[in-house]
């Protein structure tokens, strides 16, 4: 009987495997002074104004949406960080601040605070701040 | 012994459906006039024109895009709702059920009827008139 148990267990290994790939992340502080939802990967969540969240990297397709306002935002995630290092002691992987006209900034790794980070915190990055390239809005936009 | 290959052979296979996405399978119609290249995350390649190419969709996945190259340009598709919409099967079954879409020479996509059973792009009477298609790029970025 060892050997059935050997079998299923050899079997099935690989499939979890391969359905899981090792996590990595995505940081989102919410500046935007209200509550937003955000989608990133297979992840979805509600952050409070002031509040931050962390969230599936989306690495297959490379967006994520925000919602807030009435309105859903869809980013294009695909540019290149260049040399942004991502602090494994923080598994925070990147961390992005969403500000009040729902452009996103990109903060250092580093950036260990809970809450929004002051502007000079934001990096300078050639993509960044990053406009959303789609809204889609249920009711007219808060002004 | 018995429990422990009873506990694998009904523990596993849940665990590794749930941990992967539903797909539904997708036929892609190449009508742009020249090969264009197509990223759905998972799957890219490179369509010949009047060529297709077949793709799953990933249900489950709330933020599921779709790149297309062609000319130098590339473009993003926002499709979140397209199953829902197409009243998609949910289990894989017979291939008349699959979902199709043809690309245009303007890049908008179309939406063809299940029942298409053609190798190459369909003519225009053919296409199913939705809300949402012709589905235009949320974005286009060239050079």
């Amino acid at each position: 009987m060892k050997r059935p148990g050997l079998f299923l267990v050899l079997m099935f290994a690989p499939f979890l495997l391969t359905a899981c790939p090792p996590p990595s992340y995505l940081t989102v502080f919410n500046n935007t002074g209200e509550t937003i939802e955000v989608r990133s990967g297979r992840d979805k969540d509600i952050i409070a104004g002031g509040r931050s969240d962390r969230f599936d990297f989306p690495t297959r397709d490379e967006v994520f949406r925000l919602s807030g306002g009435g309105c859903e935002y869809l980013y294009d995630f695909s540019a290149k960080l260049g040399d942004y290092y991502i602090d494994r002691t923080l598994l925070r992987g990147i961390q992005i601040q969403a500000e009040n006209d729902f452009s996103i900034n990109l903060l250092p790794a580093s950036y260990k605070g809970d809450t929004p980070a002051s502007a000079d915190m934001i990096l300078k990055q050639e993509t960044f701040p990053l406009r959303p390239v789609s809204r889609k809005c249920a009711s007219a936009p808060k002004p | 012994m018995k429990k422990f290959v009873l506990f694998f052979g009904l523990l596993l296979p849940p665990t590794v459906l749930a941990s992967c996405t539903i797909w539904l399978p997708v036929t892609l119609f190449n009508n742009t006039g020249e090969a264009m290249g197509v990223n759905t995350g998972g799957d890219v390649a490179t369509v010949a024109p009047n060529g297709l190419f077949q793709f799953r969709y990933p249900s489950g996945n709330l933020n599921w895009v779709v790149r297309l190259t062609g000319s130098g340009c590339e473009y993003l598709y926002d499709i979140p709702d397209l199953p829902r919409k197409y009243d998609w099967p949910v289990i894989l079954v017979s291939s008349d059920r699959k979902g199709k879409i043809q690309v245009e020479k303007d890049f908008s996509i179309n939406l063809l009827p299940p029942s298409y059973v053609g190798d190459g792009p369909a003519p225009a009477e053919l296409f199913l008139m939705q809300e949402g298609f012709p589905l235009r790029p949320v974005s286009k970025k060239c050079g």
